[in-house]
């Protein structure tokens, strides 16, 4: 999971993801996904396995607040890659 | 008094006498057969035999007759071996014919004869008294009679003889027939038969009688059931054999015939006390109930006045998702409960939320949702039923349709908790809502397109876990089914996809997510142009659901039958679709949806765009409130398509509108899908100023993707009024001959006219019908019923 390229990510009293001539202002829960992808962690079952170590969280419950964090910044983040043959 | 002659009877009997043919009366009691025949054979020595208790009464020696006819009277009490050897020697002696007057059947006994011997038979029908039957009837008995009272007393009795005579006792003096004298004539025949024929039958009939009247049918388990006899079979065999009473309603299911249906339940009323009338329904409740038919056993344990039998249907009905449960029909049950009993129950408390959701109610259901809440933090209510209400509420957490998708997720992850902590097991889900969709099925879930395959990634899982079963195959459908509408998934993914989830879904899930594979694959194969391969998948989709007694599916099959009859232009079965779907603002749920849909596109095709856009305008706030965008965009296709019909500069607002949603999505499909009625409403958009917030691209890929599905189905929603066109009589015959298949010079030589001649009618058929050519002047005379193929007249 990564950000499209053209997102821009400001910080300031807050953290804002501004995409064209789209923005949003990311609550503070999700700020270790933010920068997990900004240090280059996309890779899925990696973030998964950080996020379940971060929050204390099994496996569906990592998956379930990245979901939960896709739904929330669809609109900044680049279309997932198909893994395999109709992955 | 003389006898009426009935007409019918006694051509008959005029004809088996011409050939010595026996006849047998098959009528119930009070037809008037006997009259009949002594009337007929008044001038002729008749010997008459009567039977009772198995034997005739007496068998005189067969050659000393002397009468050449001979009356069998009451042959339905014959059934001793020796007197039914003796009627079949009567029959087969030569210079005898044999009159045979029964209530019920041709016995078996007889079937040999009646092959041999060619029996004419003679029925109730043929008994009956028309209007000048009954005027005659009448005035047989000095009673005055207008032709009108005539018409309406032949109708109320419909020819039944006995009826006629008390009419006639009733409305002498001039009395004008009304809905009391019916009443009273119907009283009058319960108290004949009351008095004259219940007591000669036998008890087990009446009891078994008794027991199945008040039911619209009843096979012989069902009775069984009801009275307790195992031996029922021997009883109904008697009631074939020896009266005219039931009725064979098909798949060995029966009924009794209206009247004496009636007759029954007032005998039921008179004879039987309260409480066993009452244990009759408690029973018929416990049958349906134990059947599956919810409705029928609601209906009975309510007319039991078994309230916990009510109350735990309910609570059944609770457990089942709203497209298989009855949440709206069972609405006055709900609402008729006590409310202690209500708020004592979890169950019911979700069931009433869940039912003013699905009626456009919700705030209600918002109430009830906080009824429930309220129960689930009340400490005074038992550990267990705190558990039932978390579950409950984690249900309508999501499935509620009025909440749409927003939180679903956050709802979803407490819900893996609390099943984690085996703190809740939630009732049956649906996440179709019965529909051919995924994405636009119990819930919208377009905001999840804008990112499925990432999405699809975390969330398979955990669907997987929390749904159960009713998740097979979910997600590789929704994937199919997102990169459809958004023209990103090529068309072997599409389908390799769909038969993965149907395979996944027929093993082990449920055959509503089969549905949404079909639903699918007949959209994919209809922007192919391949409606034919469609109808294949749906015909055998069809199938399947009959064979896994699938009933609940079957509006929204017809309705998927209707869309896909379209793309061929409007015909019946758009007709009859649009005929059969209600209003919905008469009668709502949103369950019906799909079809409400369908019915719009019917309506626009039949041409009649106002009732269409009556329906699409009560649709728009529905989508608008629940939060569904995917039929929001297409209400607003729907609506650009019926202003531009109506000529309204409306519809450019409502492409508009539909296209800026779209876009959001990248809902291509959502658009282009409408091709042929579509496309003139883009060409038209594109050919202006377009305003700066839609996007060229998108556009323009929805412009291409319609032109295509339009070059497919031209005819596609589009009407011809039949009656602006008029043709001449050579037009019409020139026409005819076109669509019959034949050649120029076969028309100008079968007409008598020069190729100059045929050129100029064909000119004019072409202008006349908005054709270019002969094979869509051809096309449109069919659509437009203006001949038939191979009219050559």
């Amino acid at each position: 999971m990564k950000f499209r390229s053209e997102v821009k990510i400001k910080r300031g009293t807050n953290l804002r993801l501004i995409c064209k001539q789209k923005e949003a202002t990311v609550d503070e829960e999700d700020y270790y996904i933010v920068e997990l992808i900004e240090e280059g962690i996309t890779a899925d079952d990696e973030l998964i396995a950080r996020v379940g170590r971060k929050y204390n969280e099994d496996e569906v419950s990592a998956k379930l607040r990245l979901a939960q964090f896709v739904e929330d910044y669809s609109d900044f983040l680049a279309e997932g890659e198909k893994s395999g043959v109709f992955g | 008094m003389s006898y009426i002659k009935v007409n019918k009877a006694f051509e008959k009997l005029k004809k088996a006498e011409e050939f010595y043919s026996p006849v047998i009366f098959t009528a119930a009691c009070g037809y008037g057969k006997s009259s009949a025949v002594k009337y007929y054979y008044r001038r002729k020595s008749c010997c008459i035999l009567y039977c009772k208790d198995g034997n005739f009464t007496e068998m005189p020696d067969i050659a000393s007759i002397r009468a050449s006819v001979v009356i069998v009277e009451d042959m339905q009490w014959l059934y001793e071996k020796d007197s039914i050897n003796y009627l079949k020697e009567l029959l087969r002696t030569p210079g005898i014919q044999v009159v045979m007057l029964t209530r019920g059947e041709v016995p078996r006994f007889l079937s040999a004869e009646d092959l041999d011997l060619g029996f004419v038979r003679i029925k109730e029908s043929d008994l009956t008294l028309d209007v000048e039957g009954v005027k005659s009837f009448f005035a047989e008995h000095d009673v005055e009679i207008s032709d009108e009272d005539a018409v309406s007393v032949a109708a109320a009795s419909k020819g039944y003889v006995r009826a006629v005579y008390y009419y006639a006792v009733r409305m002498e003096g001039g009395v004008a027939y009304s809905e009391g004298i019916r009443q009273g004539v119907r009283q009058d025949l319960f108290k004949y038969w009351d008095t004259a024929l219940y007591d000669m039958w036998l008890p087990e009939f009446t009891d078994f009688a008794l027991s199945v009247c008040r039911y619209k049918k009843f096979n012989l388990e069902m009775a069984e059931y009801l009275t307790g006899n195992r031996n029922l079979w021997q009883v109904i065999q008697y009631c074939k054999d020896t009266m005219h009473q039931l009725v064979d309603e098909g798949d060995d299911y029966y009924s009794f015939r209206f009247e004496m249906k009636k007759f029954y339940c007032w005998k039921q009323e008179n004879s039987w006390t309260k409480e066993a009338i009452q244990d009759n329904y408690r029973k018929a409740a416990h049958y349906y109930d134990v059947k599956g038919d919810a409705t029928q056993a609601l209906r009975y344990y309510d007319k039991a006045g078994d309230m916990r039998g009510v109350k735990e249907l309910l609570i059944r009905n609770a457990n089942t998702h709203p497209g298989l449960g009855h949440y709206v029909e069972f609405k006055d049950y709900y609402l008729k409960l006590p409310r202690e009993e209500i708020l004592g129950s979890p169950a019911i408390i979700a069931g009433l939320s869940m039912l003013y959701s699905l009626i456009l109610e919700p705030e209600k259901s918002k109430e009830w949702y906080n009824e429930l809440k309220a129960f689930e933090q009340n400490r005074s209510n038992s550990k267990e039923l705190r558990r039932e209400a978390r579950c409950r509420l984690a249900y309508l957490d999501i499935g509620l349709p009025h909440k749409g998708t927003r939180g679903i997720i956050k709802t979803m992850k407490n819900i893996f908790t609390l099943m984690g902590k085996g703190d809740i097991r939630l009732p049956e889900l649906s996440a179709t809502g019965n529909v051919p969709s995924i994405m636009n099925g119990g819930l919208d879930f377009s905001d999840w397109s804008k990112n499925d395959t990432q999405i699809a990634k975390f969330m398979s899982v955990p669907v997987e876990i929390i749904t159960g079963k009713y998740g097979k195959g979910l997600v590789t459908l929704a994937l199919a089914e997102s990169g459809f509408e958004k023209n990103t998934m090529g068309k072997y993914e599409v389908l390799t996809r769909c038969n993965d989830g149907f395979q996944a879904a027929a093993g082990g899930g449920t055959i509503e997510m089969c549905f949404v594979s079909v639903g699918i694959q007949t959209r994919q194969h209809v922007v192919e142009g391949q409606v034919p391969s469609a109808k294949r998948i749906y015909e055998s989709f069809k199938e399947k659901t009959k064979e896994e007694n699938a009933r609940h599916l079957i509006p929204n099959i017809e309705a998927m039958g209707a869309w896909l009859s379209l793309f061929a232009g409007a015909g019946k079965e758009a007709e009859n679709f649009a005929q059969t779907v209600p209003d919905p603002r008469v009668y709502f749920t949103i369950t019906d949806r799909y079809r409400f849909m369908q019915k719009v596109r019917c309506l626009i095709a039949l041409g009649r765009e106002q009732e269409a856009l009556d329906i699409a305008d009560f649709l728009a706030g529905y989508f608008t409130s629940y939060d569904r965008h995917i039929h929001y965009i297409e209400i607003e296709v729907l609506k650009s398509i019926i202003f531009y019909h109506m000529g309204a500069k409306e519809w450019k607002e409502h492409i508009l509108t539909a296209l800026k949603k779209a876009q959001e999505y990248h809902f291509v499909r959502l658009i282009s899908l409408e091709g042929a009625a579509i496309l003139p409403v883009l060409i038209e958009l594109r050919a202006g100023e377009m305003p700066g917030d839609i996007m060229q691209d998108f556009l323009e890929e929805v412009y291409q993707e319609s032109i295509k599905v339009a070059s497919f189905y031209p005819d596609y929603l589009r009407h011809v009024q039949k009656e602006n066109v008029q043709l001449t009589k050579r037009e019409s015959q020139v026409l005819s001959m076109l669509c019959a298949g034949m050649s120029t010079e076969e028309i100008c030589d079968i007409l008598n006219i020069s190729y100059e001649g045929l050129k100029k009618h064909n000119r004019g058929i072409y202008r006349k019908l908005g054709a270019k050519n002969r094979a869509e002047a051809e096309r449109k005379a069919t659509q437009m019923g203006l001949v038939y193929r191979g009219d050559t007249n």
